[in-house]
């Protein structure tokens, strides 16, 4: 029996062997399970996370500044954050004061992912879709007590004042005015990711999957059957099932894009006085893949909720299926095809389960986090997943 | 279900909501967030409490018939598969046993689903293959649903009138 509470080497080793994914990738999770059996995370108070953050800028900047007015930020189930002003000689611009997010990893996370990848997609976006800038990355918690990166505060809400939603921001209600304006910028938003040239972009800590091949979806099946592996505290026949089917019907990817691996509402801010998206938030999963994953992704049931109608199911919130993938055609040039589609939905499907089923139990159960009543809620969302992946698989299996 | 219990819930929660939340601070977002979790958190177990039981005895009951099919088609295609027909005998006596309490109805459940996998992975390119895969298949709806009808408040469902209560769901039907 294997004691995933305390991985031995040797088992992180195989692991490895079994499970081959992008170098970053594995760098992330075999850091996560050389570090489980340590301690359970502590509060961190504000003025030692501005203390480090100013250890960080001393590093990077050469004129006088001051880290101001901290304070907590709410929202999302996976990284801490605090916003802060910093009064400094900004390059290009002068003496200015300029309003800030640390966004930092926890003991463990409920996905455990790499602030490099994160920093690099944001900054390679910077033109593409609206994004808060990115200013500093600390990749191994050099600075910080654990990984960070520091990026510009972006202002605008997840969902209308007055509307409700679930937790981490699913199924938001936008109302149908709001979501009318909201559905345009959303999917046009997609599509300009999925075609945009990413080959002169700095993306270091990226592996580039072959056109033509099937390599970089075998790195996505690795990455997340290696997290359902570490993590889960119980065995899920259909989850070895759905691995195992994946594995044989890998669909060849056409066209390598750009992927935000987490698109959904929730995960953008808009200005509630214009219904414009400012900025595009929580890039931790993307990856140079298939764009029917992010299609894919959109359309997960907790996303969405039914219309007025009690009949038609709104993808995220805007709008139904066949409008949301007309409207993608439209905006990127670029075909939706059904069948890997329904790969993806598989693909979603499983690693949704790994996070939500697999890793926040783990998380949990150690402590490991700021928010574990947060993950403890969100683990309530795998069995919908489930579901899902039982479906689909019923469809194409 | 002890009242104690039930009772001291209501006053755990009635003391957070009454005199917790109103002092928490206001510039606090991830304090407010997380009271307001809480409290609904504990408001699910005040609720969930008295069906615990009920509900792993039904989650075992669920799992020993996939796999008793499983070791059906196990016998018959060969498969070789450690250990099969002491991990169903166990699960049948947990539930025979009404000494068996939380802890150890779950750790049968895991059991179950271990061995459940076993097959999966003994039946892969074999000739039985299709068959476990549709069991396994088969039998998850039911699981999920039960799962889904436990989690229904946490407001994840898009559309929570096609989730069947709880308690129907767990009166077995053979």
């Amino acid at each position: 029996m294997i004691d995933k509470d305390h991985p031995s080497e040797a088992w992180i080793a195989d692991l490895r062997t079994r499970f081959p994914c992008e170098a970053e990738v594995d760098w992330v999770l075999t850091r996560k399970l050389r570090n489980r059996a340590g301690a359970a995370y502590t509060p961190v108070k504000l003025d030692q996370l501005c203390d480090a953050v100013t250890d960080l800028l001393n590093a990077e900047l050469h004129d006088a500044f001051e880290v101001k007015n901290p304070r907590w930020l709410s929202g999302g189930a996976s990284k801490l954050q605090m916003a802060f002003d910093l009064d400094w000689h900004q390059p290009g611009v002068g003496r200015t004061t300029t309003p800030l997010v640390l966004r930092m990893e926890p003991a463990a996370s409920i996905v455990e992912t790499s602030r490099l990848r994160e920093f690099e997609l944001i900054k390679a976006c910077e033109t593409v879709v609206p994004v808060p800038p990115v200013f500093w990355v600390d990749r191994e918690g050099k600075y910080l007590p654990y990984p960070a990166l520091i990026y510009g505060f972006a202002k605008g809400v997840t969902k209308p004042s007055t509307a409700a939603s679930g937790v981490s921001g699913t199924g938001i209600n936008f109302g149908v005015e709001l979501r009318k304006t909201l559905s345009k910028q959303f999917v046009e938003q997609l599509a300009a990711i999925h075609t945009f040239d990413w080959s002169k972009a700095q993306l270091s800590s990226f592996s580039v999957p072959a056109k033509d091949s099937a390599e970089g979806v075998e790195w996505q099946i690795n990455w997340w059957e290696r997290v359902w592996t570490e993590d889960a505290n119980e065995e899920v026949p259909l989850m070895r099932f759905a691995a195992k089917w994946m594995r044989a019907n890998m669909p060849i990817i056409d066209h390598v894009s750009l992927l935000h691996g987490d698109y959904r509402s929730g995960n953008f801010l808009f200005t509630e006085e214009n219904s414009q998206i400012n900025a595009w938030l929580d890039w931790e999963t993307g990856h140079l893949g298939d764009r029917h994953e992010d299609i894919a992704y959109s359309i997960c049931k907790p996303w969405g909720h039914l219309a007025e109608n009690g009949k038609t199911f709104l993808v995220c919130g805007m709008m139904s299926e066949p409008e949301f993938y007309e409207a993608y055609e439209k905006a990127s040039g670029l075909s939706v095809d059904k069948k890997r589609l329904n790969f993806y939905r598989i693909l979603n499907a499983y690693k949704l389960n790994s996070i939500a089923l697999a890793t926040a139990y783990r998380a949990v159960a150690g402590g490991k986090t700021h928010q574990d009543i947060v993950l403890g809620c969100v683990m309530g969302a795998s069995y919908l997943f489930m579901d899902d992946l039982r479906q689909t698989l019923e469809e194409v299996a | 279900m002890i009242p104690e219990i039930d009772i001291q819930l209501a006053a755990v929660i009635k003391s957070l909501s009454d005199n917790v939340l109103p002092a928490v601070d206001n510039s606090n977002p991830l304090a407010g967030e997380q009271i307001r979790l809480c409290l609904a958190t504990l408001g699910m177990i005040k609720k969930r409490l008295p069906d615990l039981h009920r509900y792993q005895r039904h989650e075992l009951e669920l799992n020993l018939d996939l796999l008793t099919s499983l070791a059906e088609i196990a016998t018959n295609a060969g498969l070789a598969v450690t250990d099969l027909t002491t991990a169903l005998n166990s699960s049948r006596e947990t539930l025979n046993d009404a000494t068996m309490g939380a802890t150890e109805i779950e750790q049968q459940v895991r059991v179950v689903k271990d061995k459940a996998v076993s097959v999966v992975n003994a039946a892969r390119g074999t000739a039985a293959e299709t068959e476990v895969m549709a069991l396994v298949l088969n039998s998850q709806e039911a699981m999920d649903l039960c799962r889904r009808a436990w989690t229904l408040e946490m407001g994840f469902e898009p559309d929570p009138s096609q989730i069947p209560a709880l308690n129907q769901l767990l009166c077995r039907q053979d």
